[in-house]
């Protein structure tokens, strides 16, 4: 496994990590103490933030070479899959609160902060797996 | 029409003193995983990438690599 893998595993699970735990505890929160309450939840968001950790984490490979055209084209894939991915949540987020909320409706500010972060938790959590499935894809005929 | 690349890149190893896929990854400058990879048949190297593998074993490349057109 070379180092973009484990950072790509890192960032699954830290990314993974964080939406889940974000549902579970607002949903959780929300059964027993209501929405505003509720919403501290979202706290656990902030574990995503360890996924920035991996490049410190995970060392240089041995070798000469340590990145080659292969693994260029598979980061390239692999943060156009990230990037439309987070767009199409980006949108649909958007859209879900507009027809929600509809044309005369209000939403607090944080409402766009929180649908950015997910977008962006979106982009990373996509960008890594789709990095492990196209290493894990040419590995399995190995 | 579909089309598949195949290559002589294994057996072009063994037959140059049974180069390790290591030292042929050092020769054309990629990582051992990609050469793992283009020998069977999960990736389709880059023209550059081809002819530096030919070369790396004194062949053309249309010794190394074969192209059918199914």
């Amino acid at each position: 496994m070379n180092r973009i893998q484990k950072v790509s595993w890192l960032m699954v699970i830290t990314q993974g990590s964080a939406l889940l735990l974000a549902v579970v505890a607002v949903a959780v929160l929300y059964c027993l103490f209501g929405f505003p309450v509720a919403k501290s939840g979202l706290g656990f968001l902030g574990i995503a933030g360890i996924g920035g950790l991996g490049p410190l984490i995970f060392r240089k490979d041995p070798g000469v070479v340590t990145c080659d055209e292969r693994d260029r084209a598979i980061n390239s894939t692999a943060a156009k899959s990230g990037f439309g991915a987070s767009y199409v949540v980006f949108y649909l987020l958007c859209m879900g609160v507009f027809f929600a909320k509809g044309m005369q409706g209000m939403v607090s500010v944080e409402v766009l902060a929180l649908i950015c972060m997910l977008a962006g938790i979106t982009a990373f959590l996509v960008h890594g797996l789709t990095i492990l499935i196209l290493y894990g894809r040419e590995k399995a005929n190995e | 029409m579909s089309e598949k690349l195949t290559n002589t890149i294994r057996r072009l190893r063994f037959d140059a003193g049974e180069m390790t896929q290591q030292a042929l990854a050092d020769k054309v400058g990629v990582t051992r995983q990609t050469i793992i990879a283009i020998e069977q048949g999960g990736y389709t190297p880059s023209l550059v990438l081809g002819m530096k593998i030919a070369h790396a074993f004194n062949k053309t490349i249309e010794e190394v690599f074969r192209l059918e057109l199914l």
